[in-house]
């Protein structure tokens, strides 16, 4: 077990558009100064910038910071803050998360700024019109495989006839649930734009991408941005919010990397491994979540987070999802501000905001009792992904 | 060093692309299986195919498979395909 001193104490997000009405540059400014007055700061107080600049499609003809993607340095000058320390790391919010608290702790910073911008462009979202495949698309592209939707897809329906289980109409119980909890975050795309709960038949008749995932099985993507204060609990508490003490972090043991098959045997093995790093980092168990943010970028990465995590068994997922198990008043509130799936795709900006802010008790209507433990899983469970375990007390 | 295969394997997982694809080519060629075959050779030695002229619900996991070569895309491209045969 390590003695982890962490905390965090503010939390922004921008407004979210379909596309790209405003420019990236201008939401993560605006989510980074959100952050910086929750948590009571000055922006000359900031002394860390991290973020994770990943877009995870490609974008024909180059991409441009400050409107594709952003990096440490365009937000840094734009809010006008002057960092000793800043870290670009690769993956997801889940990575870049885990470098802003080993910097807090390790003494890079006193005050790290983390934030994660996601650009979504007009028009269909990551269509490509290359007709030569090099480097690993080699392997991919010449088969009409179109990751991620093609590999959620794969993995469900590999489960389906491994465990004799996840049908859709199982899996509507869990989609359905999101929507409905996502409309309670006013910051969520869904709750701002279209303000309606997806009913079982709306989910069934859905569309589908590949079997069996449908649309609706899948974020939206949505252009925003949000952002995090993170700093040493000794520091927070000179702060005016109560502190989210970090208990608990893991990664993958592995460089983070897009190109592989993610398989559903694969994603498993990574959720175990990350799972036990977790556990014996915080000697704390699935027992003591009491609130669980696990990644939905496709539903299908939920279920296997919730079976590598340990909160139910192989092949038990999908019959653990029903009967208002998951609901923010069952055994295991699951996502109770939506994710992804019911807010739009920040890539776990909502995840890392819904256990900070459960475990400090500032959820709302969406807070669950006695959350004194959450759990954010972000990313699908895989080199790009992190554990970040929250909890109200330090230990 | 590369070592040569035997191009047999079994199907790890299948599914039918009906609108996923993001390119023309593909979008116009859609409903199309993509798949995953497992090599004989090792444990976990993964590759895709579109297991040309197989219904998906055939795909079943573990059903044998075994390559062919087949000629797309404008002239001189050869891919390594996958096809069903009768277990041994």
């Amino acid at each position: 077990m390590s003695e982890r001193t962490a905390a965090f104490v503010g939390f922004g997000q921008s407004s979210v558009f379909r596309h790209d009405d405003v420019p990236l540059g201008e939401l993560a400014v605006e989510a980074c100064r959100a952050a910086v007055t929750d948590a009571g700061l000055e922006l000359s107080q900031i002394d860390g910038v991290v973020c994770t600049p990943d877009i995870p499609f490609s974008i024909e003809g180059g991409v441009v910071d400050g409107v594709h993607y952003l990096s440490t340095d365009y937000v840094a000058r734009s809010l006008g803050v002057t960092p000793r320390w800043s870290s670009e790391v690769r993956g997801t919010l889940g990575n870049s998360a885990i470098e802003a608290i080993r910097g807090v702790e390790a003494g890079r910073c006193d005050y790290a700024l983390l934030f994660r911008a996601l650009h979504s462009p007009a028009g269909r979202y990551g269509h490509t019109r290359v007709e030569q495949a090099v480097g690993s698309d080699q392997f991919t592209a010449p088969y009409g495989v179109f990751p991620p939707a093609s590999s959620a897809a794969l993995s469900w329906s590999r489960y389906q006839q491994k465990y004799n289980s996840g049908s859709r109409e199982q899996m509507a119980a869990y989609v359905t649930q999101e929507r409905h909890n996502g409309l309670m975050y006013e910051g969520g795309y869904w709750a701002q734009y279209r303000p309606t709960e997806l009913s079982v038949d709306d989910y069934l008749n859905a569309r589908i991408v590949a079997t069996p995932v449908s649309i609706f099985d899948s974020d939206l993507p949505v252009q925003g941005a949000g952002a995090f204060i993170v700093t040493t609990a000794e520091r927070a508490m000179d702060l005016p919010q109560r502190q989210a003490h970090v208990r608990g972090v893991s990664l993958a043991d592995t460089a983070p990397s897009y190109a592989y098959i993610r398989t559903l045997e694969a994603q498993l093995e990574y959720g175990r491994s990350m799972a036990k790093g977790l556990w014996a980092d915080s000697s704390l168990g699935p027992s003591d979540v009491k609130v669980a943010d696990l990644y939905d970028g496709f539903s299908m990465i939920t279920i296997c987070w919730l079976e590598s995590l340990g909160f139910c068994g192989e092949g038990e997922a999908f019959d653990f999802i029903q009967e208002g198990r998951i609901a923010n008043d069952g055994v295991l509130p699951l996502n109770p501000s939506g994710g992804n799936l019911g807010c739009g795709r920040l890539h776990g900006v909502n995840h890392l905001m819904d256990a900070m802010l459960q475990v400090t008790g500032r959820s709302g209507s969406r807070q669950v009792a006695n959350a004194d433990i959450a759990l954010a899983a972000i990313g699908p469970a895989s080199s790009i992904a992190g554990l970040i375990l929250l909890g109200q007390d330090p230990r | 060093m590369y070592e040569p295969v035997s191009g047999k394997g079994t199907v790890y997982s299948a599914t039918l692309m009906t609108s996923g694809a993001r390119h023309a080519y593909f979008e116009a060629a859609q409903p199309y299986v993509v798949g995953v075959v497992e090599l004989d050779e090792q444990e976990g030695l993964l590759m895709y195919s579109n297991f040309p002229g197989a219904r998906l619900d055939e795909l079943t996991v573990g059903a044998p498979v075994e390559v062919f070569f087949q000629r797309v895309w404008p002239d001189d491209l050869s891919l390594p395909q996958f096809r069903l045969v009768a277990a041994s």
